[in-house]
């Protein structure tokens, strides 16, 4: 088997990711944030060191506005449905996802309204086009830092850049960069990131990440409240962070199983992983030029793109062709619109969408050979 | 030594601070909060040190209070 989908869910997880969550389930057991009993006590480390982790991983100042949510999906909806009001704009770039598009879309319905920073033919995005969309009532500009689909990296600080000069606060999705690539809260003028912890960062599914900077995290009403094990006198949900966004009781396997993978990652390193990833990148993408009967969406070289590869089979329907791969080699991938169809608009493949190929940090150059030459016999 | 209680707006205050005390080799224990003391998060940081040692404390620190006893002296509210 040749696992080739690490942009839907990272396989293998990182080295005693399964370990820390057994353990935690048949020897800790506790919850956090209630009680103060050994047991409890751990397991509150344990998650202050997860928060801590995220906050060295992503150049983030402050462990108490690292939100823990379910994933990057659950963050971008706190962070658009918790900001914008009826009356409000939001800029986004024309590569989304439909974690940032479908909240964007139910909110229309209320009144906010949202323009698309246009991208090329390989999904970059046309920065310089930004400044002439903000209007007077945007209030957020949010991006994909790289594409699910064409595994394009965007110019982050770039457009950190103008949303500084315009006062604007800007949000990243990083659910394809955090893990692949270096990922700067200060550095990219962050007011918020989401991230995912079961793709790049190696960790289980249930689990990842909102960091909020602490001004903009007053601005934000929480979708959720319950109960939180602190103001327990009162009925109302308390302003203290991460409490405001923490209601109810926490993933604690998936928080073990995070922790010990984000101690992988930063024993690892994420510029060692972006290097290794990109070799393979490098390998699969020289192997595709000249190849015949499939066609590349995305950029042809390594340059500001993660391991995530789109071909098209141009003789062959693509779920076919898919189904094939797996069928007669092994080789595992993802194929269709891949829940962004604004991406793939761009990228000149709607609606037929791609076979995706991603990349991870356990595939090997034999991985990459197997897969290509399996691409080769199922496309001639 | 002077025994002291102090009392947190999270969870997550009072144990980077019952950390930090510990990490200065105070020996410090996260615990139930007193009845009669006023808590938001339930649980407190109790303490043996010569001095309050306030610059360990989070700064989602709610009070801190001197055990005489089994009866708190108030000392700081933050």
């Amino acid at each position: 088997m040749i696992y080739l989908d690490n942009a839907a869910t990272a396989y293998p997880k990182a080295p005693g990711v399964a370990q820390s969550m057994y353990d935690y389930v048949e020897k800790v057991g506790a919850t956090i944030n209630r009680s103060s009993y050994a047991s409890a006590q751990e397991a509150g480390l344990v998650t202050l060191t997860l928060r801590e982790r995220l906050c060295r991983l992503f150049d983030h100042p402050e462990p108490t506005c690292a939100v823990l949510t379910a994933g990057a999906t659950m963050g971008l909806n706190m962070l658009i449905k918790g900001l914008l009001r009826p009356g409000d704009h939001c800029i986004v770039s024309a590569m989304e996802h439909n974690a940032v598009m479908r909240p964007l879309v139910q909110l229309e319905g209320e009144g906010v309204s949202f323009d698309r920073i246009p991208c090329d033919g390989q999904g970059r995005l046309d920065v310089a086009a930004l400044p002439g969309l903000i209007r007077s009532s945007t209030r957020l500009v949010v991006i994909a830092h790289a594409s699910n689909v064409s595994g394009t990296l965007q110019d982050a600080e770039a457009v950190g850049k103008v949303c500084r000069e315009y006062g604007l606060p800007f949000a990243l999705d990083a659910a394809q960069s955090a893990g692949h690539t270096q990922v700067d809260f200060a550095r990219f003028g962050l007011s918020a990131l989401a991230v995912p912890g079961h793709k790049g960062l190696l960790g289980p599914q249930g689990i990842g990440a909102l960091l909020l900077d602490a001004q903009f995290a007053e601005k934000l009403r929480p979708l959720i409240a319950g109960g939180t094990g602190s103001a327990s006198d009162s009925e109302e949900l308390p302003g203290w962070m991460p409490d405001r966004f923490e209601s109810g009781t926490m993933n604690l396997p998936g928080i073990y199983g995070l922790e010990a993978a984000l101690g992988f990652i930063e024993e690892k390193g994420v510029a060692a992983l972006e290097a290794h990833e990109l070799a393979l990148t490098a390998r699969f993408l020289d192997g595709l030029s000249g190849m015949r009967g499939v066609r590349l969406y995305g950029p042809p070289d390594t340059r500001m793109r993660t391991g995530v590869i789109s071909i098209g089979f141009t003789g062959l329907d693509n779920a076919e062709a898919a189904w094939r791969l797996e069928r007669d080699f092994g080789v595992l991938t993802r194929c269709g619109l891949h829940c962004a169809p604004s991406a793939h608009k761009c990228l000149g493949s709607f609606p037929e969408g791609s076979v995706r190929f991603s990349i991870g940090y356990a595939n090997t150059e034999a991985d990459i050979d197997g897969a290509l030459a399996a691409i080769e016999a199922t496309s001639s | 030594m002077r025994l002291y209680i102090a009392t947190f707006h999270t969870h997550l205050a009072a144990l980077r601070s019952c950390r930090s005390l510990g990490a200065k080799g105070l020996r410090a224990q996260m615990t139930p909060v007193p009845r009669k003391l006023s808590s938001s998060c339930g649980t407190c940081v109790r303490y043996e040190a010569e001095e309050p040692e306030y610059a360990c404390l989070d700064r989602d620190t709610e009070a801190v209070y001197e055990d005489l006893g089994g009866e708190y002296r108030a000392l700081r509210t933050f």
